[in-house]
């Protein structure tokens, strides 16, 4: 019995304590490239950080992030997961505790480094070499910007007068011109099922090699997202306010029942913009898209439309807005191999996901028609920034971890990018608001608008994080033009309490 | 600090066992395990742990003063502090907010709100501090002269945090002689594996969806609702016997034996059965101190329904500084007296299947007058269970599905089938020969399975991916 003791008692310390010390002598990974994240640093030692307690929660943090074999042990544990997530049938649906606190959106952009002020100069002729429309883009002349020859919306005249902050008459122009929100009416209604019961999301539904988000329409925050931009409206009478709700994968992909009820998201569409006050201009992006649905206009790992889907709501944001859109074939496009995005992240630890790393993605690109610089900054002041191409270079792009890929749309999520179009001269500014949805919209419209001023409230007027008042700034720039993107899980107190921050009290 | 996380197991752990079986004599060994234990509450609560030093400290030294006086009223003057002067801290810390909302709710009266962080494990360490003092008071417990000594009792970290709630007589011994020895080092693995298994790889992941179904403003079907609450009452009864057991496990390494706290509770046939097997040490306790010197049921049957309900009041309280507790601790008096004075001879009639199940509904009903701190959400919660909503939801489905194995786990696991096998595996090592082989090998292998994939589980849960980073 003695040696079994011995055994059972080796069996359990020795892999304790072989553990223990190959952590303290090991040399501790900084960032885990399958999480896409940053690993937690040794926590600095104070004495009011170990009494409030923060010390050996940094430590803890610390710990395991560091822990050896930290990675074999977490690929090791889909197969335990398999027990806890079991899901029968063609269609799974499997659990998953997404991290929907907007915590951060990914960015290329490292604003730690020094070198920010100054313009890199590799980065922006990376750009210039893989742009062969530039030397063609003085022949495309900007007139689709102001012609508005679209008869069935606005003139917008607006543009015509753009800086004049004092002239809180102008907008009259627009508002006489629109009606509220006509509700969008399927066209085919015989594809919906009549209802289904809402509830919480936190879901992925897997169709074959596709993962996506569940959706549940909630009315009180469709009713929130909206009263935000009539707040904007508001107060910005003089800016051109523009709506558009992107809806998700699940709309057009999934089997009909999971479109029904408080699931669907064209009538969240329709709710939203019901909701909007006369003079804004809701884009109805859900028809586009229904009508392009069987085109690779979403991601099957990823919860982002491609750019191609973007395209089709560009589409139809000229149509609601009074330019004239530019046809797919005149860009020039290309794809970046091998993307596997936030739907396999979510769900990584479910064996269930392995269709999806079996089976990438891959990005799509359409290169902005007119030339333009972007520059990139840390804060509202608009000082020091980095500038770049809109469209990251897709041969950096494609030496990039597989998860990084869609930050090749204005190189992610940054607090600001001011987009300077160097052809369009019609004096028509826009600000744009947005999640990460927006960012492969936005260089559709830099061949529309002579300034883009791209804002990512997320990082805005948190803690330790820089402050933003919209009105100030939409004033400052001198903007014209307002377009808030969200997607449908955007379109929510959980994202729009972030955007409130930037008004006024 | 936590069992359940790697830095308590991969590195608090190893680097305790080193310093304590590195020491020659038990009084050192007792010192490394006392400054261990307060550095494991210093862990989670730098600040709070001079206040369980200073309710240790005003019991240890009522328990000297107590023992030194000379007449009965000196030693009742001493208890009597030692009791106000504990429960005062216990009540200022725990109870103060919970005191001042409800005197404001009387009109004329307006009193503000402060804010008060609940010291962690003061519930359980007040208990066991004041454990002693009444044992020497009724001269049960022999008086301990060392602080240090009796700091390591109030502390000692397998138990510190979420009990057992271990009374002084029960390891006054241990605390000066005791023998660490291979079996019993051997036999607390085992023990503390078992209740990390529990901990980690089923009350976790039944917690995982409790509040998917249970929160208000998320699911509202029958199903969903039934679902949740058998999730909640495995959850908590894997997550508190899980800890006992890594509590009891722990102590064995270090040569304590402390008593068991939880008896397959989901097995009981009335709530009576119930609350023999349900958190031993706090029933126990309270109807050691509480109950039984209130007069207990020799003082006719009026004051015997008055005690049970003080106590079932308390009880329910020492859950909590929320009404939704006492309501809890209030039920099961009610159903107590039920079963003892009303339906005791029809429970006899009863099957034991029959029994069975209307215990268990009671105690299920008892879970969701325990999650709902809100009163009126448990209402709309019940209203909800009866019917009042969809029958079934994706949500519940999904969930259903999702976890449709770990519930059946869960089921089995919550019946004395770990009891059985336990008992063949010592059959099978007094039969010898091959067989004692065998029994041993499939210990070493359960362990090690238990420990790996509690392991990986462990690192999982700090899986933590942002969408993307910055470089």
């Amino acid at each position: 019995m003695k040696k079994w003791f011995a055994a059972i008692i080796a069996t359990f310390l020795v892999p304790i304590f072989a553990l223990f010390f190959i952590s303290l002598v090991d040399v501790d990974a900084t960032e885990s490239l399958d999480e896409n994240r940053k690993l937690a640093d040794f926590p600095a030692f104070s004495f009011p950080a170990l009494a409030k307690g923060d010390f050996t929660a940094n430590f803890e943090t610390y710990y395991s992030d560091t822990f050896p074999f930290r990675e074999n042990l977490l690929g090791a544990s889909r197969t335990i997961n398999s027990f806890y997530s079991l899901s029968f049938g063609d269609e799974d649906t499997i659990l998953v505790d997404t991290n929907k606190d907007w915590e951060q959106g990914g960015s290329l952009i490292d604003f730690g480094d020094p070198s920010l002020s100054t313009t890199t100069s590799q980065t922006t002729s990376a750009a210039t070499t893989t742009e062969p429309t530039t030397p063609a883009a003085t022949t495309t002349d900007s007139a689709p910007a102001t012609s508005g020859s679209d008869t069935t919306t606005s003139e917008t005249t607006t543009a015509t007068t753009p800086v004049t902050t004092t002239e809180p008459t102008t907008p009259a122009t627009t508002t006489t011109l629109l009606t509220s929100w006509e509700e969008y009416t399927h066209p085919n209604p015989g594809e919906v099922t009549p209802s289904a019961e809402a509830s919480d999301t936190g879901a992925i539904l897997m169709v074959g090699n596709a993962a996506m988000e569940h959706y549940y329409g909630v009315d009180s925050s469709l009713e929130y997202y909206a009263n935000c931009l009539n707040r904007v409206q508001e107060l910005l009478p003089h800016v051109q306010v523009h709506a558009m709700f992107c809806p998700t994968s699940i709309e057009f992909n999934a089997p009909s029942k999971y479109q029904a009820g408080t699931r669907s998201q064209l009538r969240a569409m329709n709710y939203a913009y019901s909701q909007l006050d006369v003079g804004i201009i809701p884009v109805n992006t859900w028809a586009k898209l229904y009508e392009h649905r069987d085109e690779y206009i979403y991601f099957r790992t990823d919860h982002h439309w491609t750019q191609r889907g973007a395209y089709y709501a560009y589409t139809a944001f000229c149509e609601a807005a009074g330019f004239t859109p530019h046809a797919l074939e005149e860009y020039t496009t290309g794809t970046v191999e091998n993307f596997v995005g936030t739907m396999y992240v979510y769900t990584k630890n479910y064996p269930q996901s392995q269709r999806l790393l079996d089976n990438p993605d891959y990005v799509e690109y359409f290169m902005p028609i007119n030339p333009s610089t972007m520059t990139i900054y840390r804060d509202a002041t608009l000082t020091g920034g980095a500038t770049r191409s809109v469209i990251a270079d897709p041969e950096y792009m494609a030496g990039l971890g597989r998860s990084a890929k869609y930050m090749m749309f204005i190189w992610g999520d940054n607090p600001v990018s001011h987009i300077v179009s160097e052809t369009i001269d019609n004096d028509r500014v826009l600000i744009v608001t947005k999640e990460s949805y927006g960012n492969a919209l936005v260089p559709y419209l830099t061949d529309h608008f002579e300034e883009i001023y791209v804002i990512d409230p997320r990082n805005f007027n948190g803690d330790g994080e820089p402050t933003i008042d919209l009105v100030e700034f939409a004033n400052r720039v001198g903007a014209t033009d307002f377009l808030a993107i969200n997607y449908a899980f955007s379109a929510t107190p959980n994202f729009m309490k972030i955007f409130n921050q930037m008004l006024p009290e | 600090m936590v069992f359940s996380t790697l830095t308590f197991l991969y590195f608090f752990f190893p680097i305790c066992l080193i310093l304590y079986f590195a020491m020659p004599n038990l009084r050192a060994k007792n010192y490394v395990l006392m400054g261990m234990s307060l550095l494991f509450y210093a862990w989670g609560e730098p600040l709070c742990i001079f206040l369980m030093m200073l309710t240790a400290f005003v019991n240890y030294l009522a328990g000297r003063q107590i023992a030194k006086a000379a007449d009965q009223k000196a030693k009742k003057r001493w208890l009597v502090f030692s009791v106000a002067v504990s429960l005062a801290f216990l009540v200022f810390f725990k109870y103060t907010n919970f005191l001042l909302e409800n005197l404001s709710l009387i009109p004329g009266i307006r009193l503000p709100g402060f804010e008060i962080a609940l010291p962690i494990g003061i519930s359980f360490y007040t208990f066991q501090a004041l454990s002693y003092a009444i044992d020497v008071y009724r001269n049960q417990a022999k008086v301990q002269h060392s602080y240090a000594d009796f700091l390591l009792y109030v502390s000692l970290f397998p138990q510190l945090i979420a009990g057992p709630i271990v009374r002084y007589v029960d390891v006054q011994n241990e605390i000066t002689s005791r023998r660490t020895t291979a079996e019993g080092f051997v036999i607390g693995i085992t023990r503390f594996v078992v209740g990390l298994g529990k901990k980690l790889l089923l009350a976790n992941y039944c917690g995982a969806s409790v509040d998917k179904l249970l929160a208000v403003g998320t699911d509202t079907s029958v199903l969903g609702g039934w679902l949740g609450l058998v999730l909640y009452a495995f959850q908590i009864y894997f997550d508190f016997s899980g800890y006992s057991d890594m509590a009891i496990g722990l102590g064995r390494m270090f040569g304590f034996k402390f008593l068991e706290n939880f008896n397959y509770p989901y097995i009981c046939d009335s709530i009576t059965d119930f609350w023999r097997r349900w958190h031993i040490s706090l029933s126990t306790w309270f109807r050691d101190y509480v109950y039984i010197p209130l007069g207990g049921n020799r003082r006719g049957k009026g004051r015997q329904v008055l005690n049970l309900l003080v106590v079932w009041f308390l009880t329910g309280f020492w859950h909590g500084a929320s009404w939704n507790f006492i309501l809890w601790g209030l039920y099961f008096a009610v159903l107590l007296m039920l079963e003892k004075f009303v339906f005791a001879g029809l429970m006899q009639k009863m099957p034991r299947v029959l029994r069975h199940i209307s215990a268990l509904f009671f105690v299920l009903m008892g879970w969701a007058l325990f999650y709902f701190e809100d009163l009126g959400a448990l209402g709309a919660f019940f209203a909800r269970l009866f019917g009042s909503g969809a029958g079934t939801s994706d949500l519940a489905l999904t969930l259903l599905e999702n976890n449709s194995l770990l519930l059946i786990v869960c089921a089995i696991a919550s019946t004395p089938l770990g009891k059985l096998v336990r008992s063949i595996h010592l059959a099978l090592i007094h039969a010898g020969g091959a067989l004692r082989h065998i029994s041993m090998a499939l210990r070493l292998l359960f362990n090690t399975v238990v420990m790996t994939i509690c392991t990986i589980v462990m690192v999982t849960n700090t899986y933590n991916p942002f969408m993307y980073f910055r470089f």
